[in-house]
């Protein structure tokens, strides 16, 4: 397709979109699945409160985001709800110390309130079978403000039952390793939620945490009768027909990460329901194989394999609803072509990251969540080195361990207020004088207040 | 393309092929299996076989079917639930309130806009299934056809649970013991219950022991079951905004 013919669709599509808004007497601008079920946002999301999924929530994302009613209108003509959504985030993050001991700041600016996101978004069935989810955010790296693609999800499904029992068979297809997943444990959707920008975090995260808007999957999923659940999905770089899952990412800046050839990552879980309690245990993993330069993709490769352990338990009693999560993971390292270049100090390395976190839901209104959390790993000079003024080299650990405490109000299910405070124990594995230069790791502490819109 | 592309791409395609070919009727045929649409969309929340999990949906395994399609019609009746809220608050607060008043906010909050999605002969095919599954109430749980969040609503519920149970000793609201007067076979609760509005409801109640632990008479204080009887008045107010 020309240029020409694509700016000409892209109109057609753009007029049709707001002629349709326009038209539909129910169509305002709000958050496309809800408008599909016709359900509130309480109805999948714990308290309202996004990311958080309900039993029905989680259905509804392995069934292909396909209950409740069809995109398109009777003898296919017009549209049944407008498939999109908007959202925005506004606040003001303070640090405990937003400059270092020189006066060079550190978070910046400090206490100013900020836009710090917009996105829109598609989310909806497009068959009985078929669904689809699509972020794009336009989000402000303080300074300067970029346009990127967020969270993609295809999914097409069905439903068979062999001997009486019930077989969920899905293909998916998505941009982020772990984002396809339905509970809060695993990196994409868990806790917390949302940060700052401006936020400070340690060093070290593992690969599969770290491939987001730059690998694309196509992968196969079962559930056996809602209660067990096995997933493999094969991740490649997200160029060429997937280059639309990455939009925003650039390769040939070099610092992406480039996977070489399909890269596999399962899944398994086993969940049960008896009343309001849920109970789930699983385990995750993927094995990855990245160029270290993405502007170069050839030659030799380093090697990650990380090793998930999860689980996580809800209660669901009407207006009191809690959950508890528990999250490990194992990386293990082989810096084949970065250690001989100097990128890595060591062959072999390892990164280990756990995360223990909870929510209370209160009325469907109030949400206090805390969370702790481990970045730990093996030393590496190259990556994680801290040097006094006079040259020493203080650290080179990535042990980063610290809390996130946070409180929401959901004002209306349009507007959530926040408020989050990070607070770090340990910083790149010391306790005091974390950059040579007399910083301790509570200075790093961020206090973070947001009004989420969402319509 | 390279070999392993090609075998990825023909294994997708060939899975789409399966999906779009399969006879969306295949699972009507026999009567084990559930109708599409309970398994797409009411089993999510109610249950394969009507046995919902979570309390805070009500089961509808052996429910008379005219009475299914009937609330599944009720439902249907209601006013859609704004979802913009927000919205509705500010510049149509009549509407919201009306529609706040149109039916119990769990029910708006989950129901109305799934049964707008369905078509008559889903609501068929649905009452049909659900009427002939055995109910099976979860252990712990009464057959109760109110939704959990419903009940917790009730003053009474709490009494009702744990005089079900073991824990009559931590009993905690014997004060508004009963104060719905509708669910609770205990011949020894005697309550009765004054709605002046729909928000507010004044009762009086009279709770009685016979036995208490296992006991007439308490051992270890000295104490008749019948001492801890109560006379017990109560308000009860309700003030809820749209959709809560």
């Amino acid at each position: 397709m020309n240029r020409a013919r694509l700016a000409c669709t892209l109109t057609n599509s753009l007029i049709l979109l707001v002629f349709t808004v326009s038209v539909y007497p129910d169509a305002h601008a709000l958050p496309s699945f809800a408008r599909q079920t016709g359900q509130r946002c309480s109805s999948c999301h714990v308290g309202g409160n996004w990311p958080q999924l309900t039993p029905w929530g989680r259905f509804f994302k392995l069934s292909g985001y396909t209950p409740g009613k069809s995109l398109f209108g009777d003898k296919g003509i017009g549209l049944n709800y407008v498939p999109i959504g908007v959202f925005g985030q506004f606040g003001a993050t303070w640090a405990s110390q937003p400059n270092d001991s020189q006066g060079q700041p550190v978070v910046s600016p400090n206490g100013s309130v900020s836009a710090y996101e917009f996105t829109g978004e598609v989310g909806t069935k497009l068959t009985d079978f078929l669904g689809v989810f699509y972020e794009y955010q336009l989000g402000n790296n303080f300074p300067g403000w970029q346009g990127a693609g967020g969270p993609a999800d295809v999914r097409a499904v069905h439903f068979f039952h062999p001997g009486g029992q019930e077989l969920l068979v899905g293909i998916d297809s998505n941009n982020n390793p772990t984002s396809q997943d339905v509970w809060n444990t695993l990196p994409s959707w868990g806790y917390p939620f949302y940060t700052s920008p401006q936020a400070l975090s340690g060093p070290a995260s593992p690969m599969i945490s770290s491939l987001g808007g730059q690998a694309a999957s196509v992968g196969v999923y079962a559930v056996l009768n809602r209660q067990v659940y096995a997933e493999l999905s094969m991740y490649r770089v997200a160029t060429n027909f997937f280059r639309w899952m990455s939009a925003g990412t650039s390769f040939t800046g070099g610092g992406a990460n480039y996977l070489d050839g399909y890269n596999p990552y399962w899944r398994l879980y086993w969940t049960e329901q008896h009343g309001p309690h849920v109970l789930m245990v699983g385990t995750s993993g993927m094995h990855s194989t990245v160029y270290p330069n993405s502007a170069a993709p050839s030659g030799p490769t380093n090697v990650f394999t990380d090793y998930g352990f999860d689980a996580q338990y809800d209660y669901l009693g009407g207006s009191n609803k809690a959950s508890v999560r528990f999250s490990y993971i194992y990386e293990n390292q082989s810096w084949n072509a970065g250690f001989p270049q100097g990128a890595s100090s060591t062959l072999n390395g390892n990164i280990q990251s756990l995360n223990l976190n909870g929510t209370y839901t209160l009325h469907d209104r109030w949400m206090f969540n805390a969370g702790f959390f481990v970045n730990n790993g093996s030393n590496n000079a190259a990556l994680y080195a801290v040097t006094s003024q006079s040259g020493s080299q203080l650290t080179a650990s990535p042990n980063t361990t610290g809390y996130t405490l946070e409180l929401d109000r959901n004002l209306t299910q349009n507007l959530k207020l926040t408020m989050q405070y990070n607070g770090f124990y340990k910083f790149n594995g010391l306790t005091s004088n974390i950059d040579g230069m007399g910083r301790t790791p509570g200075d790093n502490n961020t206090l973070w207040m947001s009004l989420f819109v969402a319509f | 393309m390279n070999t392993r592309l090609k075998f990825a791409v023909s294994v997708t395609s060939g899975v789409i092929a399966l999906l779009v070919t399969s006879p969306p009727a295949f699972a009507q045929k026999t009567r084990s299996i559930p109708p599409r649409i309970v398994t797409w969309n009411c089993s999510g929340c109610h249950g394969v076989h009507g046995n919902a999990q979570s309390p805070e949906f009500p089961s509808l395994a052996g429910l008379d079917a005219s009475y299914i399609e009937q609330r599944i019609a009720a439902f249907r009746a209601a006013p859609t639930p704004p979802s913009d809220e927000l919205l509705y608050w500010l510049f149509n607060h009549a509407e919201s309130k009306k529609i706040a008043a149109s039916s119990s906010p769990e029910a708006l909050a989950n129901m109305v806009g799934i049964a707008h999605a369905l078509t008559q002969q889903e609501i068929k095919e649905v009452a049909a299934w659900y009427s002939a599954q055995k109910p099976k109430p979860p252990a712990g749980h009464s057959a109760n056809l109110l939704p959990g969040s419903m009940r917790s609503k009730i003053p009474n519920e709490q009494h009702q649970a744990k005089a079900n149970g073991q824990d009559i000793l931590h009993e905690s609201a014997p004060v508004t013991a009963n104060a719905m007067g509708s669910q609770n076979d205990d011949p020894f609760d005697q309550s009765s219950w004054f709605r002046p509005v729909q928000n507010v409801q004044l009762s009086a109640g009279y709770s009685g022991y016979t036995k208490f632990n296992e006991g007439t008479h308490h051992a270890e204080f000295g104490q008749d079951a019948s001492a801890n009887n109560l006379v017990s008045v109560g308000l009860w107010l309700n003030f809820q905004t749209v959709g809560r």
